[in-house]
């Protein structure tokens, strides 16, 4: 990692701010690593630890959008869709059948992937802006049906009185860290692999890609599926940790949280989504001081990052610092062939 | 020996234009086939139909003895019927050599090949056919020039390893010196593949050198088919290119 380009400095520079992938610098990477796991030695503050174990769960769920718009280009206005369903099943698991956490987040995460085939099926179909439209609608119908049937889904006031991930706020949140380690390996994994290698050949052009025999439909479920599972452990575990869920989670709002998170970070990066949403929730913290004006600070924030580095952080980064785009891992074999090919 | 591919009474409209009308064409294994026609004859909505982009509204298409009319785009690729677009369309992002590997994992390729692990240099190797070397292999496919876009777009087809291969414009966009370089590629990838084409090309001096059939189309209609001479001494054909008269004025210059 961090080799620089082995292209002629002329394509370097016109292919800079179209990196799409990008390994960063292993040492700082390192570094970032052991501040994040070493931090409750610097401060056990209940407040602070408990911001940062919702940026841990923000960047999963931001991630898994990202796999889906970014990488696979099937830009979902919906996300909160998977989240919320995973939280419900987990819920529910947990207040009538007694589950414990480690057993009901999983099942959440399954039931995320059951829906995201249901839902993906016919509307995975369709192209661009219909597509967006088509899954700007589903949370909305999904809060519908759970408000309809107020005896089994609690109503508006939802499920409450859940088991928390763990008593002690350290436990909660070094799960919170491997569950957001642990989600960001496999993801950027499955970027790397010969899936992802196809996700991305269906966002730069699904016709091409059709026409060359990819099964373009089955791929992009893939992706759906995969997406909702993350998207899934990761409503499952906020439901614990707040030991409550509500129909209120289905909000636009929310769907549109995972997107702030992933275009701050880096769009298609997968890593982009962790710096976006710690720097999100972390700001959105600090902004509560000014809590009349917070949302509008929280708006100009984001205009000025979305004006002045529309391709997000991370990439923004990688152009500064030069670190090479990372790529198909196929490409591994042929270095060991001596035929020169990039550093992935 | 039955024709590899056969379109029978193809029709197709779009509202009240007729784009493809009873096309009737056999194409022989090995065969080589210029289409050619004015712009807006429906070339390229008859790759469509037959690549499954665009369903008939009548007629069936015959590829290997099995009917492949109703098929979804990909499937057609997968049973060896592949096509190139009239505008490159790389995958910009991606590197070249990326953009070829994709087609290493459709269900056709991955059934060609046993071990799994020579799928880069499979990739690596095809874009060294259509004479793509490093540094170029590694580039994004954005940042290549637009005869080596042209080329991409053959390599990728070609790791499918395709009987058919369709060709729009093969030539469009490309210079003299490219162009050259284009014709000695497509014989050479038909002889060493055994592959059967069909090229949707303008470029006729270029067209000429490989085709051993003409189709003209006009107004979706097949006006005329033969080798390239009779083709060219058609009046017909003539006039749909110049108009009428043209034949005249054509013999009168030559």
């Amino acid at each position: 990692m961090g080799r620089k380009l082995a292209n002629e400095d002329e394509s370097v520079r016109i292919t800079k701010d179209m990196k799409l992938k990008i390994a960063p610098k292993n040492s700082v990477f390192l570094a970032l690593l052991i501040l994040l796991i070493f931090f409750p030695a610097i401060s056990s503050d209940y407040y602070i630890l408990l911001i940062l174990i919702f940026a841990n769960i923000g960047a999963v769920y931001a991630a898994s959008w990202d796999l889906t718009a970014g990488v696979t280009g099937q830009f979902s206005f919906g996300q909160i869709l998977f989240f919320g369903i995973a939280g419900y099943v987990s819920g529910a698991l947990n207040l009538f059948l007694g589950l414990p956490p480690l057993l009901t987040i999983p099942i959440g995460g399954a039931f995320g992937v059951l829906v995201g085939l249901i839902v993906g099926l016919p509307s995975l179909r369709l192209k661009g802006p219909y597509f967006r439209i088509v899954s700007l609608t589903f949370p909305g119908i999904l809060s519908g049906i759970i408000l309809m049937y107020p005896e089994v889904t609690g109503g508006e006031a939802g499920f409450y009185g859940l088991s928390p991930i763990s008593s002690d706020i350290v436990t909660t949140y070094y799960a919170s860290v491997l569950l957001m380690l642990v989600s960001i390996f496999i993801l950027l994994r499955i970027v790397s692999s010969r899936i992802g290698l196809v996700f991305r050949s269906i966002r730069e052009n699904e016709d091409v890609a059709e026409a060359i025999g990819i099964n373009t439909t089955r791929y992009k479920l893939l992706a759906w599926a995969i997406s909702g599972f993350f998207a899934g452990i990761a409503g499952g575990f906020q439901t614990h940790q707040l030991m409550t869920i509500s129909p209120f989670v289905f909000g636009t709002v929310y769907s549109f949280q995972a997107i702030l998170y992933a275009l701050l970070g880096g769009i298609g990066t997968i890593i982009g989504s962790v710096g976006g949403s710690y720097l999100l929730t972390i700001l959105n913290e600090l902004l509560r001081c000014i809590a009349d004006l917070r949302a509008m600070m929280y708006a100009v924030v984001m205009i000025i990052v979305y004006l002045f580095i529309p391709m997000g952080i991370y990439r923004w980064l990688a152009i500064r610092f030069n670190i090479q785009l990372g790529t198909w891992d196929g490409l591994k074999k042929l270095r060991r062939k001596k035929l020169n090919a990039p550093n992935p | 020996m039955p024709p590899i591919l056969e379109l029978k009474e193809l029709n197709k409209r779009f509202g009240g234009i007729t784009a493809v009308k009873d096309f009737n064409l056999q194409v022989e294994k090995g065969q080589i086939i210029g289409l050619i026609g004015p712009n807006g004859a429906g070339k390229t909505t008859l790759f469509n139909l037959i690549t499954g982009f665009l369903k008939p509204d009548s007629g069936t298409i015959m590829f290997k003895g099995k009917n492949i009319t109703k098929l979804k785009p990909h499937k057609i690729a997968n049973m060896g019927l592949v096509r190139t677009f009239q505008l490159v369309k790389p995958f910009k992002r991606m590197l070249a050599i990326e953009n070829v590997a994709v087609g290493c994992y459709s269900d056709r390729s991955k059934k060609k090949r046993k071990d799994r692990d020579d799928v880069p240099q499979k990739a690596f190797d095809a874009l060294q056919r259509v004479g793509i070397n490093p540094p170029n292999t590694f580039k994004l496919a954005m940042t290549l020039s637009h005869g080596y876009s042209r080329r991409l777009d053959i390599a990728r087809a070609l790791v499918l390893e395709p009987d058919v291969l369709l060709l729009d414009e093969p030539f469009g966009g490309l210079g003299a010196k490219e162009s050259n370089l284009m014709t000695p590629l497509i014989q050479k990838l038909h002889r060493e593949d055994n592959l059967t084409l069909i090229i949707i090309e303008h470029k006729m001096r270029q067209l000429m050198k490989i085709a051993e059939k003409l189709v003209v189309m006009q107004f979706g209609e097949k006006i005329a088919e033969g080798t390239c001479r009779e083709v060219t001494e058609d009046p017909k054909v003539c006039e749909a290119y110049l108009g009428k008269g043209g034949h005249d004025y054509f013999a009168r210059n030559k």
